[in-house]
C-alpha cells in the first residue's frame, strides 16, 4: 500500500485517538485531518514513539497512535523495549516499513531494508501483539481492534514508496521554514489544552 | 570551624523523594544513575508517595516520555546521569528547548573525584565532570546544585524556573546521594 492510504484508513478510523505523527505520515495526515488531535514530532527523528507512549501512559482513556518511519524506529529500537515496560493498553506503534529515507524527495535507503524483521524485532522486545498489513484493506478491517484498547500493539504496514527522487541540482531542497522548528511545541501546547478541558 | 562539603551529608533518597511529592511529581522517567541510586531504591521501597518509576532503554526516550507526559497533563522528573545528558542531547534540543517543554533533569555527577570534593567541578580532572555546567550554560538551562541535605530544595526551585520559563531546568548532584 502506498503511505497516503494507509494515513486515509487510520484517519477514517481514528475517532478521538491521538495521532503522533513523523516523516512521512506527517505530510497526509495533515493534510486529511488537520483539526484532529495531532502532533508532529520534526525536526527529531526516532522521538516520536516515546513522545506517543508519554501521552498513552498520561491519558489511558483514549488510544494514542504513533505513525513512525522504519528509518525513526530504527534511531531508537530501544523504544520497542520501553513500550512494553510501561505497558500502556491504549498505545498503538504503527511502522510505515518504505524501505526509505526521505520518500518521494531522495529516497535514501535505510539499513538492511531487506532484510529486517520488525515484527521479529517487536516480539522479541516483548510485545504480544505484533502484525504485519501489506495491503490497505487488511488494515481498514484491522483498524477497530486495534483501536480497542488491548495492547500495546505493534503494526508493520508493508509501504511501497512514492517513486519519485525529486530533489536534484535542478530542484534544490526548499528553505525550512521557522514553522518546522516551532510547529512540535505549538501542537503539544494546543493538545494539551484539548485534552485537559474534555477530560475536566 | 566551617564544616567543608566533604564533610556535609548529602541528601538520602527519602528526603528527595519527599521534595519531589512537595513538588507534585506524580512520574520519574530514568536511566538509572549512579549518584541517585538511593533515590532509586527509596522511590522502589515507597510506592505509596504515588509516584511512578519508567525506566527507559535511553535518555533520548526519557526526554520524550516526560515531554509526552507533560502534554497528558501529568507532571515528571528526569533522572540521569550526566553521560545520559551527553548522550539525549538532541531530544531535549528538540522536544525540550525548541519545543518548549517545562523538562526537569535530575543529574549526577559521575565519575567526581573525592578531591574535587572541595572544590569546582569545573575543575575536575575529569572531562565527564568539568563540561556539565559549561554545557547546561550554553544550553541556556539553569541549574540548581546539591551538595548538602539542606539544598535539596533546588529540586523545587527547578521545577518553579521550569513553569515559569516553559523551558527545561535542572538539578545536578554534585555527589552520592547519602543512603541514610
Amino acid at each position: 500500500m502506498k503511505s497516503q492510504q494507509a494515513c486515509e484508513a487510520i484517519v477514517k478510523h481514528r475517532a478521538q485517538a491521538v495521532l503522533v505523527c513523523t516523516m512521512t505520515s506527517t505530510k497526509w495526515v495533515y493534510g486529511l485531518d488537520p483539526k484532529g488531535l495531532n502532533v508532529t514530532c520534526v525536526p527529531l527523528m526516532g522521538g516520536a514513539s516515546t513522545l506517543g507512549l508519554g501521552i498513552a501512559v498520561a491519558r489511558p482513556e483514549r488510544p494514542v497512535v504513533v505513525l513512525d518511519g522504519d528509518g525513526s524506529l530504527l534511531m531508537q529500537l530501544g523504544s520497542l523495549v520501553t513500550s512494553v515496560e510501561a505497558a500502556a493498553p491504549n498505545f498503538v506503534h504503527i511502522v510505515f516499513n518504505n524501505g526509505v529515507w526521505f520518500e518521494n524527495l531522495a529516497n535514501l535507503p535505510v539499513p538492511a531494508a531487506k532484510h529486517v524483521d520488525y515484527i521479529g524485532l517487536a516480539r522479541g522486545a516483548g510485545y504480544r501483539h505484533a502484525d504485519r498489513y501489506a495491503s490497505v484493506a487488511e488494515l481498514d478491517a484491522a483498524l477497530p481492534e486495534l483501536l480497542s484498547g488491548n495492547g500495546p500493539r505493534f503494526v508493520e504496514l508493508v509501504i511501497e514508496p512514492e517513486g519519485g527522487a525529486l530533489w536534484s541540482g535542478a530542484n534544490l531542497q526548499a528553505d525550512l521554514q521557522d514553522f518546522h522548528f516551532a510547529r512540535m511545541g505549538d501542537e503539544a501546547r494546543r493538545l494539551k489544552d484539548v485534552l485537559a478541558t474534555r477530560s475536566a | 570551624m566551617n564544616e567543608t562539603l566533604s564533610m556535609a551529608r548529602p541528601p538520602n533518597g527519602a528526603e528527595v523523594v519527599d521534595e519531589l511529592k512537595r513538588c507534585g511529581v506524580d512520574f520519574v522517567v530514568t536511566v538509572p544513575d549512579w549518584v541517585q541510586i538511593p533515590l532509586h531504591r527509596a522511590l522502589e521501597q515507597q510506592p505509596a508517595a504515588g509516584i511512578r518509576m519508567l525506566n527507559c532503554c535511553t535518555e533520548d526516550e526519557a526526554f520524550m516520555i516526560a515531554a509526552g507526559l507533560h502534554v497528558g497533563g501529568r507532571k515528571a522528573a528526569v533522572v540521569i546521569q550526566n553521560q545520559g545528558l551527553y548522550a539525549g542531547l538532541n531530544a531535549l534540543r528538540g522536544v525540550g528547548l525548541d519545543a518548549g517543554t517545562p523538562i526537569v533533569m535530575l543529574i549526577g555527577q559521575f565519575g567526581r573525584e573525592i578531591a574535587n570534593f572541595d572544590a569546582s567541578p569545573r575543575t575536575s580532572s575529569r572531562r565527564v565532570v568539568r563540561i556539565l555546567e559549561p554545557l547546561l550554560e550554553m544550553l541556556e538551562i539553569p541549574y540548581w546544585k546539591i551538595e548538602r541535605k539542606d539544598q535539596v530544595v533546588g529540586v523545587s526551585k527547578a521545577f518553579e524556573s521550569a513553569q515559569k520559563r516553559q523551558a527545561p531546568a535542572a538539578v545536578i548532584f554534585d555527589r552520592n546521594m547519602a543512603w541514610d
